[in-house]
Parts: C-alpha cells; sequence; structure tokens
C-alpha cells in the first residue's frame, strides 16, 4: 500500500491554515502546520514533510527567508508558496521572487483548490 | 447670448431705479435681466432659489442690516458668499465696509459714487474675483482628493492582502461543502454543515468590517472640526493600520491618560496619520517597529523662539517614531513641500505630507519632524487644546524655577538648543560648559571631570560619537557621573531602538520648568 504523503502548511493566519488542512486531509493527505517560518523550519526536523506549502508574508521568520533556509537544508523538499499580496511596496512581485528562489510553484490567494489539486499531484509523483 | 441676472436689494424704490438707470448702458454687450428685493427676506428667498451673476446689495434695509444678509449667505470654504456681491450704502463708513469684505462681499460702492462706469467695473471685478475664490477652493479640494486617493492606493495593497485570505476560507469552505453534499448524500450530518457555514459567517463578517472602516476613511467629506479624544481617533485609525503595515513592522500605541480634547477634523487627522504611517513603513522594507503616541504638553515661550509661527500655550502632542532608514537633512527640509517625493516614479505623488501639514495648519497645529539617516524619523503633532477658562499660563516665571550652583555639561550640537539651554541654567545660577559635540564634551570631562556635576547630552549628535558613546567613554574614568540623555525620539522609541540607553531621560522640546526641575532632581539624588 502506497504511504500517504505529508505536506506541512505553513501561514500565520489560522482561518487559512485549518481551511487548507482540512482540504488536504481531504485528498488524502498527511497534514502538519505552523503558524510561522521558525515554528515550520522546527517541524520539518521532526515530521519529514515531502511537500511544504508556505505563506510568504508573515511574523518573525517571513516566508521568503523560509524558502531560501528550506532550499539550502532541506533540497529534497517540494516548495509551494502562497501569498495574498502580489506586490510589495516597491512593486516586486512575491510570487516571482518565491519562484526564483526555488519554490517548485506559487500560487495567489485566494487559492484555487483545483490549481493546488493538480499542483501537489505533480510534486507527489501520483 | 446667455442671460446675465442681477438682484438689486435696496428698501427704497427711487435707489432701485438708480440703480437700474446706471445698469441700463446700451452699449454693454450683455443680455441684463434686473431682480428686485425690497427686503432682506426677500432677498433671503430670491438668493435661495436663484442663482445671480452679480448683487447689489444695500447695507440698511427695513428688516435686518445687509451684513447680517451676508453673513447667511457666507461660505466659510470659500471665504466668499455663495454669488459674487457688491454691497452699496449712503453714507460712508470703513468698518462697514471691512465688515462686508470679511462676510464675503467683493466690493464696496458708496451711492454718491454710483456711475455706469463705476457700476460696470463692479461687476467686473466681483465676478473675476468670486472665480478666483472659487477654482482656489476647487484646486484644494482637488489636492485634498489626491492625497485621499494615494493613501487609498498604498492602503488597497495591506487590505487586498487580508481579503485573498478571507477569500481563501470562504473558498476552502464552500469547496468542502460542495464535496460533502455531493459524496455523503445518504448520510449529511447537520453539525458539519453548520460548521462550515459559522466560519464562512466569520470570515465574512470580518471582510464586512474592513470594508466598512476602509468606506468611513474615503468618503468624501468637508472638513468638520469638532471636540476630538485623539486616543479615541488613534485607536479607530490604528485597526486600518496594523492592516496596513507589513507583518514584519510591530506597531504599538502608548496614549496618555486624561489626554485632552481638541478641536479638529477626525477625519483629516486619521488621514494624516494613515500617511504617516505609510511613509514609515515604506521606510521600514525590511522590518521595525512603528510607535505612536500621545502626551498633553505646553509649548513655552522658549519653545515659541525656536519656532515661527506657533504660539504658546497648551498643546496635545502625538508622536509618530519609526525605525526606518530616516532622512537625510537636505530630505527634511523639502519633506512638507508639495510633490516632493523620494519615491520612485508611480509610487507617490508627493502630495501627502503637504496636506498633512496644510491640514495641522488649519487646525491651529504645528508639526516637527526628526530623523537620523539610518536610525528612524519622529514626526511630532502638536493640536491646540480647547480652551478653558481656567487654563494654565504657557509663559513661566524663571525666578519659581528650581536653581542651584552646580556645574553642568551640555552637550548638543544644534547651537540653537544649545545656546537657549545654556542661558536658562545660567539664569538659575548653575556654572554651564558647553560642547557642540560628543568628541568636544570628552575632552572637558577629562580636562575638568570632577568639577562637572552633570552631563546633559544629546543623544545624536552628528560626528564620530553620539551621547551613548560618549557617556561610555566618561563612565570608564568617572564611574560616578550623573547624566540626563535628550532627544527628539521619545523614550519609548528611543527603547526600541537602543536598549542599552538606560539613565535620566528628558524629550525634547522640553519645558523650562521640566528641565530645571529634572536637574534639580538628579543632583539631589546625587547628593543623598
Amino acid at each position: 500500500m502506497q504511504t500517504k504523503k505529508r505536506i506541512l502548511v505553513i501561514d500565520d493566519d489560522e482561518f487559512v491554515r485549518a481551511i487548507l488542512c482540512e482540504v488536504l486531509e481531504q485528498w488524502h493527505y498527511e497534514v502538519f502546520s505552523a503558524r510561522n517560518g521558525q515554528h515550520g523550519i522546527e517541524m520539518i526536523e521532526t515530521k519529514k514533510p515531502d511537500i511544504v506549502i508556505t505563506d510568504i508574508i508573515m511574523p518573525e521568520k517571513e516566508g521568503i527567508e523560509t524558502i531560501l533556509e528550506i532550499r539550502k537544508k532541506y533540497p529534497g523538499i517540494k516548495l509551494v508558496a502562497i501569498s495574498g499580496s502580489d506586490r510589495g511596496a516597491s512593486n516586486i512581485n512575491y510570487l516571482d521572487i518565491a519562484r526564483n528562489l526555488g519554490a517548485n510553484n506559487a500560487l495567489q490567494k485566494p487559492i484555487d483548490l483545483d490549481a493546488l489539486k493538480i499542483v501537489l499531484k505533480d510534486l507527489s509523483g501520483a | 447670448m446667455e442671460p446675465f441676472d442681477i438682484l438689486i436689494v435696496d428698501g427704497s424704490k427711487t435707489d432701485r431705479e438708480a440703480i437700474k438707470r446706471h445698469l441700463a448702458n446700451p452699449s454693454r454687450a450683455r443680455d441684463l435681466r434686473i431682480h428686485e428685493a425690497e427686503t432682506g427676506a426677500d432677498a433671503r428667498q430670491k438668493l435661495d432659489a436663484n442663482n445671480y451673476k452679480c448683487v447689489f446689495l444695500e447695507y440698511r434695509l427695513p428688516d435686518m442690516d445687509g451684513i447680517t444678509l451676508l453673513k447667511m449667505f457666507y461660505d466659510a470654504e470659500t471665504y466668499v458668499a455663495r454669488c459674487p456681491i457688491v454691497m452699496i450704502t449712503g453714507q460712508g463708513n470703513e468698518a462697514v465696509m471691512m465688515d462686508a469684505l470679511r462676510w464675503g462681499a467683493q466690493d464696496y460702492i458708496l451711492k454718491q459714487h454710483m456711475s455706469q462706469d463705476a457700476l460696470e467695473i463692479a461687476i467686473t471685478k466681483v465676478q473675476e474675483l468670486f472665480d478666483i475664490k472659487v477654482s482656489r477652493k476647487n484646486a484644494q479640494d482637488q489636492l485634498h482628493n489626491m492625497r485621499r486617493m494615494e493613501a487609498v492606493g498604498k492602503l488597497t495593497s495591506g487590505i487586498a492582502h487580508d481579503f485573498n485570505n478571507l477569500l481563501t476560507v470562504t473558498l476552502g469552505n464552500t469547496y468542502l461543502l460542495g464535496k460533502y453534499i455531493e459524496e455523503e448524500k445518504e448520510k449529511i450530518d447537520p453539525e458539519y454543515i453548520l460548521k462550515k457555514v459559522r466560519s464562512i459567517e466569520t470570515v465574512s463578517k470580518n471582510g464586512a468590517d474592513l470594508i466598512r472602516r476602509l468606506m468611513i476613511y474615503t468618503r468624501q467629506r468637508r472638513l468638520k472640526q469638532e471636540e476630538v479624544n485623539l486616543n479615541a481617533c488613534i485607536r479607530e485609525t490604528f485597526v486600518i493600520l496594523k492592516r496596513t503595515l507589513s507583518e514584519n513592522i510591530v506597531s504599538e500605541l502608548a496614549l496618555a491618560d486624561e489626554l485632552w480634547p481638541v478641536n479638529v477634523d477626525a477625519a483629516e487627522f486619521s488621514s494624516a496619520l494613515i500617511n504617516m504611517a505609510i511613509n514609515a513603513r515604506d521606510a521600514m522594507l525590511g522590518g521595525g517597529k512603528l510607535i505612536i503616541e500621545t502626551s498633553n504638553v505646553v509649548l513655552d515661550a522658549t519653545y515659541v523662539r525656536r519656532h515661527a509661527g506657533v504660539t504658546p500655550g497648551l498643546y496635545v502632542m502625538t508622536v509618530i517614531s519609526d525605525t526606518g532608514h530616516g532622512m537625510s537633512h537636505e530630505t527634511i527640509q523639502h519633506i512638507f513641500e508639495p510633490f516632493f517625493t523620494t519615491k520612485p516614479i508611480g509610487e507617490g505623488t508627493g502630495l501627502g505630507l503637504s496636506m498633512v501639514y496644510g491640514f495641522i495648519k488649519q487646525s491651529g497645529g504645528h508639526i516637527t519632524v526628526y530623523s537620523e539617516e539610518g536610525a528612524g524619523t519622529v514626526f511630532k503633532i502638536y493640536l491646540p487644546k480647547i480652551r478653558s477658562g481656567t487654563e494654565e499660563n504657557a509663559e513661566e516665571d524663571d525666578s519659581r524655577l528650581p536653581s542651584g550652583q552646580e556645574t553642568v555639561l551640555i552637550a548638543e550640537n544644534d547651537s540653537d538648543i544649545r545656546g537657549v539651554t545654556v542661558a536658562l541654567l545660567e539664569r538659575l545660577g548653575y556654572r554651564v560648559l558647553e560642547a557642540e559635540s560628543g568628541r568636544v564634551a570628552l575632552e572637558l570631562l577629562r580636562l575638568e571631570g570632577n568639577k562637572i556635576n552633570l552631563l546633559f547630552t544629546d543623544i545624536f549628535m552628528s560626528g564620530d560619537m553620539n551621547g551613548v558613546d560618549l557617556v561610555k567613554q566618561v563612565r570608564s574614568f568617572n564611574p560616578d557621573m550623573r547624566v540626563l540623555y535628550t532627544s527628539g525620539y521619545s523614550k519609548i522609541a528611543l527603547s526600541e531602538r537602543d536598549k542599552y540607553i538606560n539613565g535620566e531621560f528628558i524629550g525634547k522640546p522640553y519645558r523650562n520648568k521640566a528641565l530645571a526641575t529634572k536637574i534639580r532632581e538628579i543632583l539631589d539624588r546625587a547628593r543623598e
């Protein structure tokens, strides 16, 4: 029997975390969540996820920093960046940055769940 | 030809006829339509119902005087009556003339000087003046709207982030509900559906709340001064602000208890705060801290001497501090000028701070900025307290201030502030040494260290030694040196930036009384 793929969701918004976890569980993933990048990095050590879905703008350790650290320490983990703001104050597209820094995919919030399903399927090699 | 409607308001039929005769100039290229009113009440009705190109208004009317009627039609926003008005009178009186012009008339004619030419000139002149004043008001309105839209544009990006999160939750729930109903048709659990519906309800309410606040902010409204408690206004604005600031910016309120009320347009004040907070946000792309503080302050004669156009008195001070990249001296010189911006093309109109400045001035207030490159920026807004009968006098009598004979070294690189402070302390009997930099102060302390009882130092001084470095050096050879720090930053903002600053502190601007008392306290404590 094929084991469930493990996904870590990192988002500072508790409602977003909760709904993503529930949807992902419905899609038969094993899901964990973290409220910020720092907490997320700590959970990678213990939960060993296959895929990390991370928000980009978060307090304490924000998503770009988190992506860089995950890419460096855990090159095998697949990364999906999500963001509610497409552009920052200096007009730089956060999702483009996330892709450039090694995110396998990047999705704009509100998340199109059909698109997310396809992205995760591809990344899981299913 | 467009008809040219003129209203003559005069109790005397003879005088109205005389004016009509003067106006009936066949060479004039106008389709004149002359209307008449015999009383103030009649004129009021006609003015309410029609737009006249010019009104000739006699000062003495059977039921009221012309000034009373003028006041009814005075528009405080344009500083003119609602249509072009020429006041006419049978007797010359300078006071009446000044009153008429004050209440919005554009010209004043004595009946004995009335002629065809005089009336023709008056009609042209009042129309031109009226048009200029109205255009100026329209331009001001446009600037206000541009500034509001600039701030709204910036707010939008912050609010979009929150909305996209809300929609993610809503869409996630509806997705799950849809799947559940599709797949569990036979055994639907109402509890599960209710849970999802409640979740959608919660986030939708959050969304509605965001929209409500945004609507309050963007509503087109006229300047409306009213008694306002700035703490309440700041708390309300802070809810919007927090959503606009990046999540790597920590924001904090430090609001004084029992803040005095001020007379101000709350929406304009809120816009000013948002403008300044957005500037702070843009100066802290790498994260930082924004602090908004309030306090009751007195701007005394000493302060007023250094700040042109400020009236001594009681003010409510709002301080907006950030720990961003700060501004150069050159930039500070221009920040309140219209269209000055340091932002990339397309990101700022440069109107924000100039409009803030205009609004504060219109409200009888005063704004200052203090900034250090690489350290941060502090804006201080002073708005006058609503006057009450038992107001304390802002002028101070130095002879009643605590005094002393000890030696105080003042390290301050602003020569004006240094000069004023030296003069005050000398008047109070102290022996005063002064240094324009940390280095000079250190030299003096090395030479006269054991004779100096107190070091009063600014924290940020240009040059290679700031106040904190100076104190560190001094403590290495004189660990007991009494120190009083000062800065344009508030103590709360400083404690965030420089946690190592640990000592007595007095914020700029300081009152004579506050400084004299503080110095006396420190020196007395040293003696105990």
